[in-house]
């Protein structure tokens, strides 16, 4: 009797250990940055001479780097060319990029010295920024600055995207509805909302891959006059 | 594919999944589906400002740049590009070791002839009597024993037994 207890405790000790084996190596998985391994791939496909690659890191990256620098650079109509000059540089200098840092910590750096060169180039004194000040501009969300850049012809445009984009969610599925919010608005991983709407992670990826070409096919007619970059 | 696409874009994929969607993507138009994408989640997140001229014109500037390649990335490749480099010193490595090994065994060798030679004291008349008749072309070697005695040998069969007091 007493061997017998003492063997399902030992298996109760074993179980735990090796739910904690688990659980470690979970959380070691998931401290990689997953972002930052999809952008690495990125890069070395853009080293690789894959320009399509580096211009997917552009259509991921513009609207961060142009809310930093608008921060930097008062004058809204040096912004897109001091943008436009970093991405240059970031190209140029991509076989220099070892991965020691994530991809965009290395891009805003390259932003930060093409906006100082651009301010001293013009007599003009650039704002002292260091690393916490470009952090709070990192971490500013608010577009209302950036809205400054828009010209009164692509105003009228960009209403258009916008009210397409809310007016096709209205009518999709509450299914898909409510995966695409939780994602993009919301911010959750996959996981979190397989977990909160109690389905397969599968399905979550389904659905929220439905909503986006659902509302995709609503704004092709708008996009494609004038995006032809493709 | 797409899905796949879709997932890349919410950084949702295993790594085998992410360098087969980005094969993919390589091949054909899918990254029309990325810009669209990504011009959801600004709309969605109040982010949009409008600025797909700006990265219509950073592409379009980059697409004039001379392709960049090469790259030090921490992938497989870069690491066989690395390790290629490593080619030069280990291939000198090789030739110093061969060098080395060759230097050391020729240094052994003429020690071991030296004292065996310098040691044995060959009768001129038993040489002369070798060379008078047989049609060796003379190669001999020299076997010492603790007897004191030291047998000549030639490579014909001829031997001669000297002994030393």
């Amino acid at each position: 009797m007493n061997t017998a207890k003492f063997l399902v405790a030992d298996s109760h000790v074993y179980n735990i250990k090796k739910n904690i084996n688990v659980e470690k190596k979970l959380m070691e998985s998931r401290s990689v940055n997953p972002e930052r391994i999809v952008d690495q791939k990125l890069v070395e496909k853009s080293q690789r001479g894959d320009k399509k690659a580096f211009a997917m890191l552009v259509e991921k990256y513009q609207r961060r780097l142009t809310r930093l620098l608008s921060r930097m650079v008062r004058d809204q109509s040096e912004i897109e060319d001091i943008v436009q000059d970093s991405f240059i540089k970031a190209y140029r200098a991509i076989n220099n990029f070892r991965g020691d840092s994530a991809f965009y910590t290395w891009l805003y750096r390259i932003g930060i010295n093409t906006a100082k060169n651009h301010l001293v180039k013009l007599g003009k004194r650039p704002k002292a920024m260091n690393d916490i000040e470009i952090e709070e501009i990192e971490n500013f969300g608010d577009a209302q600055d950036l809205r400054n850049l828009e010209t009164p012809e692509n105003s009228m445009a960009n209403k258009e995207i916008v009210a397409s984009v809310n007016q096709t969610i209205e009518t999709l599925p509450d299914e898909l509805k409510e995966a695409i919010q939780l994602r993009e608005m919301d911010g959750l991983s996959y996981e979190e909302i397989s977990d909160l709407m109690n389905c397969p992670i599968g399905t979550v990826r389904s659905r929220i891959f439905r909503a986006r070409e659902a509302i995709a096919e609503k704004l092709k007619p708008l996009i494609e006059t004038t995006n032809k970059r493709w | 594919m797409n899905e796949k696409l879709s997932s890349l874009f919410d950084n949702e994929l295993e790594n085998d999944e992410i360098d087969e969607i980005l094969i993919q993507t390589s091949k054909k138009n899918r990254k029309n589906h990325w810009v669209y994408y990504q011009l959801i989640r600004d709309v969605l997140q109040n982010n949009h400002i409008g600025s797909e001229k700006l990265t219509n014109n950073i592409i379009s500037a980059i697409d004039k740049e001379p392709t960049q390649l090469g790259g030090f990335g921490r992938h497989k490749d870069s690491a066989r590009v690395r390790k290629l480099n490593y080619w030069p010193i280990a291939a000198s490595f090789a030739a110093f070791f061969v060098i080395g090994l060759t230097a050391l065994n020729l240094s052994e060798f003429k020690s071991v002839d030296s004292t065996v030679l310098a040691e044995v004291d060959i009768a001129t008349d038993l040489i002369n009597d070798h060379y008078a008749s047989p049609s060796s072309n003379g190669n001999f070697f020299i076997q010492t024993s603790h007897d004191q005695s030291h047998q000549l040998v030639f490579s014909d069969g001829l031997s001669y037994i000297k002994y030393f007091e």
